[in-house]
């Protein structure tokens, strides 16, 4: 029950007392990185569940405040922030934050990398913005917005969480104490150092987010870091013409704003994004399921009637494309105006990719 | 100390589409306005929805704002009689209770009538467009006409 010799040197010259009566049970690790643990704990003092994030003390990004992501986090409370509810010194020396626990986990667990229904990511995607334009309100930049760092709360809405890379104040850091962690997908083109780092590039990182959930990764090219910054600062990365077929064009120019490489053209607070996203059409969620000869969507909107488009081949060079609408259940009804035949392939993708995204806009 | 003695209120207009605000500080002689907007409703969102979001705007806005007063445009007649008036008066209660939670002194609704008797004026909308005097709000007349209602009924709370 000490502290190790060298961290309580460090923590009694920074002034720190340690609270050696906490106590957690350490149920389930949730997941470890760079930054060290996070566990599925029971703080037996609260008797509550908890997320701990355990981290050690060279890992901290700013070595002058090792509690500043809690602090952080405490300046930040907001329905769509994830609570903190203590920080400390674990008996090992690592330093400790207790957070509430929301066993839903996070929106990466939830997608895997597959598309999420549009109507779900702009919900979830509204939530996050909405928490992190109030974390912008208080002069922190998050640094680090990706669906990893998105959790589902109990009631379905979207937390903003993992505020190990945010930073109050930016201007007036001392950067020399920094640690300079950077997550290169989401990393805006302007920023080539710490003091680069502003909302705005918070705001591009929030669009990637938003291009990840409605695309799926599979949308994202396989390329290095450095190849990722190469295109990022050329706007290529991302691609911001290649989207899935029914995602709407207001849809694509709003997220391709919000990763626009010029910051000035981007939307300038998390808030505008958001009421941006909030104007959004939205009515069909569709899924894919695309082959060489045959492409399907099936899609269902908020009344629970379901839809679905097929594209297939008909001969060898002609297509055609079948909507059907489900009257009933297992009844399914075509649609004589949506269905097309002996098309080109290219009439054919665009006619499907034109029905596609009327429903989705509510003017099928 | 100014600033402890300067007055913050904030003006609220709903209808069935969107709210408008402004915040105001200063006094009944010297207002001056810090922020307006209109802010439309989301798309496709069910009504518990829309509910929830405009609380989470609202509750937003009073904690950014720390004001004393909110006055919030009531409907007048003629939107008694209209479909609009239940979103409308759903949205002035949420709008209610989240400046009663956020701890605002005062939340008054008032129609037309009664910002113009605050206003000392004769109890009469129309005296609001002829007879008030709104210099001592800067470009006034250069606001949308909700904006106007806003500040109008957040004067009215100074």
């Amino acid at each position: 029950m000490t502290i190790p010799r060298k961290s309580r040197k460090l923590f009694l010259s920074l002034g720190v007392v340690c609270n050696m009566a906490i106590s957690f049970d350490f149920r389930r690790r949730l997941g470890s990185g760079h930054f060290g643990e996070v566990w599925h704990a029971i703080d037996t003092g609260l008797g509550c569940e908890i997320a701990l994030k355990c981290i050690p003390p060279d890992k901290i990004v700013n070595q002058a405040n090792f509690f500043q992501e809690a602090q952080a986090l405490k300046s930040s409370e907001h329905a769509n922030i994830v609570r903190v509810y203590d920080t400390g010194v674990l008996n090992d020396g690592r330093i400790y934050i207790s957070m509430e626990y929301l066993s839903r986990g996070s929106l990466e667990d939830e997608a895997q990398g597959a598309p999420v229904p549009l109507s779900r990511a702009k919900r979830l995607m509204i939530d996050a913005l909405r928490g992190l334009g109030h974390a912008h309100r208080q002069g922190i930049v998050h640094r680090d917005v990706k669906p990893a760092n998105i959790l589902i709360g109990f009631a379905g809405e979207a937390k903003l969480s993992d505020f190990g890379l945010a930073l109050r104040d930016l201007r007036n850091l001392n950067v020399s104490q920094l640690k300079q962690y950077q997550y290169f997908l989401h990393l805006a083109p302007e920023v080539r150092g710490i003091q680069d780092y502003t909302e705005l590039s918070d705001i591009y990182a929030a669009g990637v987010t938003l291009y990840r959930l409605v695309n799926g990764d599979s949308y994202l090219p396989q390329v290095t870091p450095a190849q990722a910054q190469a295109q990022a600062r050329r706007g290529e990365f991302p691609p911001r013409k290649h989207y899935r077929d029914f995602i709407p064009q207001a849809l694509r120019r709003m997220i391709n704003k919000a990763m626009n490489v010029d910051p000035a053209l981007r939307y300038q607070s998390a808030d505008k994004m958001r009421h941006a996203l909030e104007h959004q059409t939205l009515l069909v969620d569709w899924s894919e399921s695309v082959a060489p000869t045959i492409s399907k969507w099936t899609g269902v909107n908020a009344n629970n009637v379901h839809y679905v488009v097929e594209k297939a081949q008909q001969s060898n060079r002609r297509w055609s494309v079948e909507t059907r609408r489900e009257r009933s259940p297992q009844a399914w009804r075509r649609i004589g105006k949506l269905c097309f035949s002996e098309m080109r392939k290219q009439d054919a993708d665009k006619r499907a990719r034109r029905i596609l995204q009327d429903f989705v806009n509510g003017t099928a | 100390m100014w600033r402890e003695e300067s007055m913050k209120t904030v003006g609220i207009r709903c209808s069935n589409s969107d709210y408008t605000f402004c915040i105001l500080s200063g006094d009944r002689d010297s207002t001056i306005v810090e922020e307006t907007d209109r802010v439309p409703f989301p798309k496709d969102y069910s009504d518990p929805e829309l509910f929830n979001w405009l609380y989470q705007e609202m509750n937003a806005l009073f904690q950014r704002t720390r004001c004393d007063a909110v006055g919030i445009k009531r409907a007048e007649g003629m939107v008694m009689r209209s479909n609009a008036l239940e979103t409308r008066i759903q949205s002035e209660a949420i709008v209610s209770l989240s400046a009663a939670q956020a701890g605002c002194q005062s939340v008054l609704r008032k129609m037309s009538s009664t910002v113009a008797k605050d206003l000392g004026l004769k109890g009469k909308g129309k005296y609001l467009k002829t007879k008030l005097d709104t210099s001592a709000i800067d470009d006034f007349d250069d606001y949308p006409e909700k904006v106007q209602e806003a500040i109008l009924v957040a004067w009215s709370c100074m």
